[in-house]
């Protein structure tokens, strides 16, 4: 669907659709043959398509016809002619009929495949909050990857010369296996759209929703993944690593930053994405190590900066133990303040900011995450050497700057 | 053909009581506001009414074009070169050129700078701005313009003349109704004065019932819905009784022009339907209020609940708006065919059909909601209000069959709406389509398709029978020239803005976004672009029509040979509408046997007639 892609995807669109009804596709759809439902409804809306220039065509010319055939002449009037004529009527109720029953049955069919996922499904969850995506693997794991999309990009989620408001998440997901995900969301509602994939799903506060998709990599279709410096990224067997990247869209409408409730979907072999999740999987990782994780891939870094420089929230450099001035006054930013605005952000607020930092729940960042991200902060202050030593012996000494 | 005599009644003496037309001033100007403030004449409550929707119309209408400028250009951070208070080049220690991060794309912000100086320059900003011009549009366009548009106004004007009669059945309860929805459209404005809403028109819950939550502003919009909806149940109850009770003597449920069949129709919805939006919008406002706990999870409410309640009135409503374009359609096409309707009674049947079955189909606004077997009820019954609606376009492009037809303004609006309504209804068909649905829903592909219908359809149309009854409204012709030049000029305007959605939302772009990925960007700029051209054809019309108030030439009583009654009342009419209770004795579209009032038979030769005929 972009063209950032469509470098990728010239071998997709040799394989492009077939059939009488595939003609004009690429008006439509920028992008082919994603799986099977994506090919299925394509296929319908284009027979539904020229269904309908059928149609169009067959009463427009009759009406063009008739306009310049019986257009007005002084003093000659209209012709008699029959203004009911049972017959026809009959016939022109009933056979819309067949095409109207037609395109229901087939799109009831398409539906119930896109509804029903296989048994063999890889589980996943993920939960949507204004305005930010987070997947949780089956090993508990959550993707810390992200990347900003501008509308310059030159190497979709590569190097971007321009970048948009904020990063945005990106999930890796295995290719040709179904993925099954339930969805919550924590705030409004959201819709949970991958045009690619031709699904969308409303994301509920209230009730789990479900969204399956199965997405072909062939490594015809890919290009190899590359790290920020523009070199192959390699596997431990020394295999270039094949990826696609498919958009998701917010399709529900969700307040400010609707448009900018991006992600993206990188399919990548089975292998790899084993390896991508087992590397930010947090058993066996120090807390400072947990905390950056958590800081990447619970949406964090969406708002909050680490290096200083202006965020839409305030930065955790030197936030640590610091004074903040908030509407309850100043406040000193130890552990249990950092734990309240992480859990309750809404009962102190620092001063000239917006009071948009969504609650999380201690289901998101259990008790090991909150010490990993208070450990991660302390890091990154200056002034974190000058307290008594942290309640976790484990966190390694605060890194002075 | 003793009818002609109706009109011709009191020229020749009659009963002889000379009355000045509705327009003739009843002494000085504030005499004369006291007047029509006060009046229970229905053609001045009509032309009020008229009013009120115009300029509502222009107000949503710049709240369009400002959402189609701000997508001109996507909304994006870039890298500038710093300059200082002089603005000279910033320079660091090292003599570098010092960056800043600027965003750029966001026209909005750019004109309307925040209050607030922490807001300048955010991204944010700019998207607040958006959503509240696309709030703005889409509420004031769905329930101050389209719902009111032609019932309200043309439908006050015309029901009461076409029937014979000479007023509704309750002329004060009108007159009030037109009050309630002047205050229902002050509450809406004045939330637009203190802030504006970002919720969109739907009011989704639990986003609205949280947004701005120390701001009365949503409160106040969704208020004035509510207000407005006892404007359209008290209109809507007019009607029916009028229709029911008023008919002129002679005049039986079939011999009805098809335009009192069509608002009838609509009438019956609105009094059953808007009382369950009245019900929802007032929970909407305890909830947000008092916190009760209907819509709001986090209060053990339901969200769906919500969509299922606002769509149980908002899917019947789309028939509100459409049904009355259907009766203006049925009534322009015969007359300036001058050829009898091709199936009458499939046409009023259908225009019941589509009022009973409307109120079946509200679950297809939630295909993507939950995954559920009954979407498949609701696709098929969808599905099912398509038949009625076909039926009536074949209808229409049978009546055209060996016909008269001169392509005046209002016919060539009725050609366009035929066109544009076809392309409305068709692309509605892969949204009913379950599989396709969930690709397309909530995409640019809606917002084409409810364009073409809503705009396409129920705009075009008031346009039409604007021009159509203007000369009986006004008593003065417009320049049709002038009037066809703006009636082609909206029409490629239209298509421009609109059939350029229909690609955005195929390839993936959803609604209600305030930036996209820049792919969309070509198809955004030849929308936006097209948005103008419209806003060029209105105000070719809005000139035509001031030109035709100040210095059109007289119009004759029935200048385009139609035979409903109200062509046989004076131009503008009297203020009691006829000097005697006219007597029915033709149906509405007989023009192959009867010469339309206030035409010689000379002027309007009649077709010889075969034998078999009728």
């Amino acid at each position: 669907m972009l063209k950032t892609l469509t470098n990728n995807m010239t071998t997709t669109l040799a394989e492009g659709p077939t059939g009488w009804w595939s003609y004009g596709w690429r008006w439509f759809f920028q992008n082919f043959g994603v799986n099977h439902n994506a090919i299925e409804t394509d296929r319908l809306y284009m027979i539904i398509f020229w269904i309908c220039v059928g149609w169009f065509i067959f009463l427009m010319a009759i009406m063009m016809y008739c306009v310049v055939k019986y257009r007005r002449r002084p003093g000659v009037p209209a012709p008699y002619s029959p203004s009911h004529n049972t017959r026809l009527e009959l016939v022109w109720t009933i056979v819309p009929c067949f095409f109207l029953f037609y395109i229901f049955l087939e799109g009831f069919h398409v539906y119930i495949d896109k509804l029903v996922a296989p048994g063999d499904s890889l589980q996943m969850t993920l939960t949507a909050k204004k305005w930010d995506w987070t997947i949780t693997y089956p090993n508990g794991a959550a993707s810390p990857e992200r990347t900003l999309i501008g509308p310059d990009s030159t190497q979709f989620g590569g190097i971007n010369k321009s970048p948009a408001a904020r990063p945005v998440p990106i999930f890796y997901m295995p290719g040709d296996i179904p993925v099954h995900i339930n969805m919550i969301s924590q705030d409004v509602m959201h819709s949970f759209w991958v045009p690619d994939f031709r699904v969308k799903f409303d994301v509920f506060p209230n009730r789990y929703t479900t969204y399956w998709f199965q997405a072909k990599l062939k490594d015809a279709q890919a290009s190899n993944l590359k790290d920020s410096t523009g070199k192959d990224v390699v596997t431990a067997q020394g295999e270039k690593v094949p990826f696609i990247d498919h958009f998701i869209f917010c399709a529900e409408y969700c307040g400010d930053q609707h448009s900018e409730m991006l992600g993206i979907i990188r399919i990548v072999p089975m292998a790899y994405y084993l390896a991508k999740t087992e590397e930010w999987n947090i058993e066996g990782k120090s807390p400072e190590e947990i905390g950056k994780l958590v800081f990447q891939s619970q949406g964090c870094s969406a708002c909050h900066t680490v290096d200083g420089s202006k965020g839409a929230a305030p930065t955790w450099k030197d936030l640590y133990l610091s004074h903040q001035p908030t509407n309850q006054g100043s406040v000193l930013a130890d552990d249990n303040y950092i734990r309240e605005s992480i859990y309750t952000p809404q009962a102190k607020l620092v001063d000239g900011y917006p009071s948009n930092m969504p609650v999380y729940t201690s289901a998101q960042i259990d008790e090991r995450r909150m010490q990993g991200l208070i450990a991660y902060m302390k890091s990154l202050s200056k002034f974190a050497s000058s307290t008594p030593a942290p309640a976790d012996p484990a966190a390694p000494a605060p890194e002075k700057k | 053909m003793t009818t002609l005599d109706n009109s011709r009644a009191h020229e020749l003496g009659g009963h002889g009581h000379h009355e000045g037309s509705y327009l003739t001033p009843k002494g000085g100007f504030w005499t004369t506001v006291w007047d029509w403030a006060t009046t229970v004449d229905h053609k001045k409550i009509g032309v009020m009414y008229l009013g009120a929707v115009l300029f509502m119309f222009f107000l949503g209408g710049l709240a369009a074009l400002a959402v189609r400028t701000e997508l001109l250009d996507p909304v994006r951070t870039i890298q500038v070169a710093a300059t200082d208070a002089a603005g000279k080049p910033l320079l660091d220690a090292e003599g570098k050129q010092v960056m800043k991060t600027e965003i750029v794309g966001q026209t909005l912000a750019r004109w309307i700078p925040p209050k607030d100086e922490a807001k300048l320059g955010t991204v944010d900003y700019g998207n607040q701005l958006y959503n509240r011009a696309f709030t703005l549009h889409g509420a004031i366009m769905v329930f101050m313009v389209i719902i009111p548009s032609i019932p309200a106004s043309l439908g006050n004007f015309f029901i009461p003349l076409m029937l014979g009669a000479k007023d509704v059945a309750f002329p004060r309860l009108n007159l009030l109704s037109w009050y309630i929805y002047v205050t229902g459209s002050i509450f809406a404005v004045c939330s637009i004065l203190i802030g504006g809403v970002d919720t969109g028109w739907t009011f989704y819950t639990p986003y609205s019932t949280t947004t701005d939550a120390e701001h009365a502003n949503v409160v106040l919009m969704v208020l004035g819905a509510f207000i407005l909806g006892f404007s359209s149940i008290l209109t809507g109850l007019n009607f029916i009784v009028t229709v029911h009770k008023l008919r002129a003597p002679g005049m039986g449920w079939f011999d009805m022009p098809l335009f009192i069949w069509a608002m009838y129709s609509t009438s019956i919805i609105q009094v059953l339907a808007t009382p369950v939006i009245g019900i929802t919008l007032l929970l909407l406002v305890f909830e947000r209020m008092f916190r009760i706990g209907i819509f709001d999870p986090s209060l053990g409410g339901d969200p769906v609940l919500y969509q299922h309640f606002f769509w149980f009135y908002s899917h019947p409503v789309v028939y509100v708006m459409i049904l009355p374009a259907f009766g203006v359609i049925s009534e322009i096409i015969p007359v300036h065919s001058h050829k009898k309707i091709f199936g009458y009674r499939a046409i009023a049947f259908a225009s019941l059909g589509v009022a009973l079955v409307s109120f079946l189909v509200w679950g297809h606004h939630m295909f993507a909601s939950s995954g559920e077997l009954g979407a498949t009820v609701f696709s098929a019954l969808t599905f099912l209000v398509a038949i009625p609606t076909a039926v009536k376009v074949f209808n229409w492009i049978a009546t055209l069959y060996k016909g008269s037809i001169a392509l005046t303004t209002p016919m060539l609006y009725a050609l366009m709406f035929l066109f544009l309504f076809s392309i409305g209804g068709l692309t509605g068909l892969p949204l009913g389509a379950l599989a396709t649905d969930l690709h397309l829903h909530d995409s640019y592909f809606v917002v084409a398709h409810f364009h073409y219908v809503m705009m396409g359809g129920t705009i075009i149309t008031f346009v039409a029978g604007l021009h159509h009854w203007w000369p009986k409204m006004f008593g003065k012709m417009y320049n049709q020239f002038w009037a066809n030049v703006g009636a082609w000029t909206v029409f490629v305007g239209f298509n421009l803005t609109f059939f350029t959605q229909f690609f955005l939302g195929t390839q993936g772009m959803p609604r209600r976004y305030a930036s996209y990925v820049s792919e969309y960007q070509t198809l955004h700029i030849w929308s936006t672009v097209g948005s103008y051209v419209l806003l060029l054809g209105f105000l070719i019309h809005l000139f035509v029509f001031i030109h035709s108030l100040v210095a059109g030439r007289k119009a004759p009583a029935n200048p385009w040979g139609g035979l409903t009654l109200e062509w046989e009342a004076e131009s503008p009419p009297i203020e009691h509408n006829f000097a005697h209770e006219p007597i029915v004795t033709h149906g509405p579209y007989d023009f192959e046997t009867t010469v339309p009032p206030h035409w010689n038979a000379k002027d309007y030769p009649l077709p010889h007639l075969p034998a078999n005929a009728h």
